[in-house]
């Protein structure tokens, strides 16, 4: 009965495991939850096996559904637990450069879903605007809009944590070396 | 000049965001055979489960949308007519409250060749139904079917156009982004379009006596609101304190309102307008767990 058999499901999770974990904790910034999101990305994608042989472009309908889980699952609220959990308190401590990761990851989360997914979809998985247009269903003016909404308010947030953008941007590029 | 500052202002968020750039750190709790397991467990609840978001949206929303969600559960599912049968039995058992059909045929929507479709809305009487139609390389366009024929196709302006509810007399409201990315709310009526009061907005509902429901503002940053008509001036809808943004999401047809009220950094939570004036928070559902 199933028109896509059990094989071909296992074959291509383990084709795209390690680049959808990447992907989900680029989105989520925590090794649990990008598990705990693409544990539930396999999950959906195994009860809809059978029926996927409709669809075009398997890898793009798969990062779509990702995208979607990260931002159901923020919706939900069960991160925010996790990120108080996790994440330590910012200290007054010499070295800002380390303390820039945690800062920064924390005023992303502060973001609407969408906003977050657009930010990373774009500057940390290095799509360009159309396909994160299409991942997301929406225009490209959408993503665009989305964008300068998240960037605005991501650099209000860390203004009043890091009076100098300076030093965050210097931070980044130690960081990218 | 435009897109010179676009650029720098794209260096700036790779800058800014670099440091989160980093692998998954120590090894995967993927489990793929309890993905395996779960999802098997999900196929066989899958019908079930439309019949419950029935019942939850009927008893919302006094009838608006229950085709639409009955259209939407059944469009992507590719074989219809050789599985269909337990559907409505079990549907109906699990569905105590609002004495629906007592048996249903499906049937595809004509889509005028497009193989890429799908449904957004229909009215309480399950004469209209909205849509969307995707044909290839050209975007997305709005589209409406009267008693299973399609009505008017591209009806809503705009890119990434949406028909979000549409009523018994076959009014439709939805919106669509403007080259700037601006959201814009119209209202579908005999055909013609036209574009709600109140600058930027988004129209999410509509009840049989024509009352909007939606938002005023940019997406995701608006202000609950109600158009009395589609002619008409939005009115803002009261907010609790502390509150800066939310939306109306459906209308009754004694004019109650449900939507959602938060912060533009949290998700919002559901809230009620009430005929005689009254508002009031939505109590949360305890979780197990």
């Amino acid at each position: 009965m199933p028109n896509r058999p059990d094989s071909e499901y296992l074959a291509y999770v383990h084709g795209r495991m390690a680049a959808l974990r990447r992907t989900a904790y680029l989105l989520s910034g925590d090794t649990h939850e990008a598990d705990d999101i693409v544990q539930e990305l396999l999950t959906k994608l195994y009860a809809r096996w059978p029926r996927m042989h409709t669809v075009d472009n398997l890898d793009a309908y798969v990062n779509t559904m990702l995208v979607r889980t990260f931002v159901d699952d923020r919706r939900r609220g069960w991160w925010k637990v996790a990120l108080l959990n996790r994440v330590p308190e910012t200290a007054p401590a010499a070295d800002r450069a380390l303390e820039d990761r945690p800062v920064i990851r924390a005023a992303l989360a502060q973001l609407p879903p969408r906003q977050q997914a657009v930010l990373v979809l774009r500057f940390l998985c290095d799509q360009p605007v159309r396909e994160v247009a299409e991942l997301l269903h929406c225009s490209e003016g959408t993503v665009k809009s989305q964008t300068s909404h998240g960037l605005n308010r991501l650099r209000k947030l860390l203004g009043s944590l890091t009076p100098e953008p300076a030093t965050v941007q210097n931070a980044a590029l130690r960081n990218a070396r | 000049m435009r897109d010179e500052n676009a650029m720098t202002d794209d260096e700036h968020a790779v800058r800014l965001l670099e440091s989160l750039r980093e692998e998954p750190a120590g090894p995967s709790r993927v489990d793929v055979s309890r993905a395996m397991a779960e999802g098997r467990r999900r196929r066989g609840l899958r019908r079930w489960s439309g019949g419950v978001g029935l019942v939850a949206v009927t008893a919302i929303a006094a009838g608006g949308g229950t085709v639409a969600v009955q259209a939407m559960d059944t469009g992507p599912r590719p074989h219809p007519s050789s599985s269909g049968a337990p559907a409505t039995p079990i549907a109906t058992t699990a569905a105590a409250p609002p004495p629906g059909p007592t048996s249903c045929t499906i049937k595809k929507l004509p889509t005028g060749g497009i193989t890429k479709a799908l449904v957004t809305a229909g009215d309480p009487s399950g004469h209209y139904i909205a849509g969307r139609v995707y044909p290839p390389g050209k975007g997305v366009h709005t589209v409406i079917w009267k008693d299973g024929q399609i009505l008017k196709a591209d009806v809503v302006p705009g890119s990434d156009a949406d028909i979000n509810d549409i009523n018994a007399a076959g009014v439709g409201v939805g919106s669509g982004f403007d080259g700037g990315g601006h959201v814009h709310a119209y209202v579908l009526r005999n055909g013609a379009v036209t574009k709600l009061a109140g600058g930027p907005a988004d129209a999410v509902a509509i009840n049989d006596a024509g009352v909007i429901v939606g938002a005023v503002g940019q997406l995701y940053e608006g202000l609950p609101a109600r158009w009395p008509s589609a002619g008409g001036a939005p009115v803002k809808l009261a907010m609790p304190t502390g509150a800066t943004v939310g939306t109306a999401v459906g209308i009754d047809e004694d004019g109650t309102v449900i939507g959602t009220v938060g912060s533009p950094s949290t998700e919002g939570t559901g809230y009620l307008w009430l005929p005689d004036g009254t508002a009031r928070p939505m109590p949360l559902p305890t979780v197990a767990g």
